[in-house]
């Protein structure tokens, strides 16, 4: 805390004003050797003529060019990685300056840099109007309890009435992978298929016969938990033995 | 909302002098941990008046604060339920494309064998989004309990609890008269009234109608998304009683917490509730 009379004060202030602070884009192109002003001022402003004002400046006020160190551009792509890009003069001609400065030890966030005087907007997604207190917001998550705190005869997997009753419950995608959903499909609707839907019937199979040979190929045991998914009796295979039956063609 | 057929038995304490002796923890007898408490008013009048002192159960309403599975519990509300309907054909799926557009060689072009391979025009997806996917997952029983303890204790200890004795006696249905009840008692924009069932007083639904960051639920629809998401839990003396009961008859359960949620258990139950919505003929769309 430290007292000033009118006239400094306002001098500060205008100075807090000006100057680019912290939280400035980067667009305009600074000369090297730049110095970034450090002006986190808070000013009291009680333009009170006659009386010393007092001015609360938190931190250090712009500092000059000679005392402060240089805050240096970094992020210069001198690696000689070859890059995968589109075209050769994308590979050839890297930007090697992408106008990102290193902020230590500073409060608040940078915007990205951008290119000076860009005319393209960025891109973003449309704003949402999100209306908190309509009535399917202001219900979110209601009876997702309900096994515990209610009677316990209904399971929040029974109140999933959107999805598709053949997916109710079913575990995720990260747990279950499409190949996996594939085949609980097939268990369900493998005589409605073959009957009113070949056609169907013959994608599906081509599908799962190309996502397991996908599997079996290209991946490592990825669905060793499978049997912890608790989808599936875990009988045991009593006609090993019967060469018959290959384990490669998947029967249901 | 589901009907009052999944309203709670008649208090199961009727008839043990101390109130749900046969799941009250021993922490009574316990000197070191404090037994919170809190007032029960009515709400009668715009001003607030106190009818009362509860104690509270301090596993549930002085429970250490575990954000962590606060986070893990709204995440988990927030994404079990999302469903993607999205999908990307395949090659193999797409119309045409069986035969070999041009030679192999000697035509200066690519090499083709297909139309609807990914590098054409109007091919199909490689790695595409497939079909019908959720995120279905289920928490523990551990977790989400801990998960409402912390957000129940969050609100008592920020003041944000109110222990109402009944919503009978609120005495007007007048929307006004509550918003000024809530003004008056400092409750915040936003109130949810916790009633027992989903049969409430009829004045608090007609008042409550009209005010839509005010609603009303039966304890089975307490979630910690809307503890979280409101600013004031109104909760009755009955559904108090009735919500800690639960808990910690929950907490005290022979079969494990830690039960792992599987498909085939529930497989049954969900395949013969959604046997109605499948068109008798063809086979959904997968």
């Amino acid at each position: 805390m430290s007292t000033f009379n009118s006239n400094f004060v306002l001098f500060l202030v205008l100075e807090s004003v000006l100057l680019p602070s912290d939280s400035i884009c980067i667009t305009c192109q600074p000369f090297p050797g730049y110095i970034e002003p450090v002006s986190n001022v808070k000013a009291v402003i009680m333009s009170v003529p006659g009386m010393s004002l007092t001015v609360n400046t938190t931190t250090r006020l712009f500092q000059s060019a000679i005392s402060a160190g240089t805050v240096v551009r970094g992020f210069h792509d001198n690696s000689q990685v070859p890059r995968i890009a589109d075209d050769r003069m994308k590979r050839m001609f890297k930007p090697t300056d992408t106008g990102y400065y290193y902020r230590y030890h500073r409060n608040g966030v940078d915007p990205l840099p951008r290119l000076p005087d860009c005319k393209t907007p960025v891109a973003k997604p449309a704003y949402k109007v999100r209306k908190p207190w309509a009535p399917e917001q202001a219900y979110f998550g209601a009876n997702d309890y309900i096994d515990l705190l209610g009677n316990g005869k209904v399971h929040p997997a029974q109140l999933q009435y959107h999805v598709p009753s053949w997916l109710r419950g079913f575990p995720g995608q990260h747990r279950a992978n499409e190949l996996i959903k594939l085949i609980h499909y097939r268990n369900l609707y493998k005589s409605k298929l073959q009957a009113n839907a070949p056609h169907q019937w013959h994608q599906l199979c081509k599908r799962i016969k190309y996502l397991s040979q996908y599997h079996n190929y290209r991946k490592q045991d990825e669905m060793h938990e499978e049997r912890d998914l608790g989808l599936w009796d875990q009988e045991p295979d009593y006609f090993y033995k019967d060469k018959s039956r290959r384990s490669y063609k998947d029967l249901v | 909302m589901i009907a009052s057929v999944f309203r709670a038995p008649s208090a199961i304490g009727a008839v043990c002098q101390f109130r749900f002796a046969s799941v009250a923890s021993p922490s009574h007898r316990n000197p070191f941990v404090v037994t919170p408490e809190a007032f029960v008013t009515t709400l009668s009048d715009e001003a607030e008046k106190n009818v009362a002192i509860t104690k509270l159960e301090p596993t549930i309403f002085r429970a250490t604060p575990r954000l962590d599975l606060l986070h893990r519990n709204i995440v988990w509300q927030e994404n079990y339920r999302n469903l993607q309907l999205t999908k990307q054909l395949s090659r193999a799926e797409m119309p045409g494309g069986g035969k070999k557009p041009w030679p192999q060689k000697k035509t200066g072009r690519h090499h083709a064998g297909s139309i609807r391979s990914p590098h054409f025009k109007y091919g199909g997806f490689a790695h595409g989004v497939r079909g019908p996917r959720t995120w279905f997952y289920m928490l523990p029983d551990s977790i989400r309990l801990k998960g409402l303890c912390t957000a129940l204790t969050i609100k008592h200890a920020q003041n944000d609890l109110v222990i109402a004795d009944s919503f009978e006696s609120l005495s007007s249905d007048d929307p006004l008269f509550l918003h000024n009840l809530a003004d008056t008692r400092n409750w915040g924009y936003s109130v949810l009234f916790v009633d027992t069932g989903s049969d409430v007083a009829t004045k608090l639904v007609d008042a409550v109608e009209h005010i839509p960051s005010f609603n009303a639920i039966p304890i089975y629809g307490l979630n910690c998304y809307s503890i979280m998401k409101y600013d004031t839990l109104v909760l009755t003396k009955a559904a108090l009683d009735e919500l800690q009961e639960k808990i910690l008859s929950q907490f005290q359960r022979t079969d494990s917490l830690q039960k792992k949620y599987k498909y085939m258990d529930y497989k049954p139950v969900l395949l013969g509730e959604g046997q109605h919505e499948e068109d008798p003929v063809f086979p959904p769309y997968v």
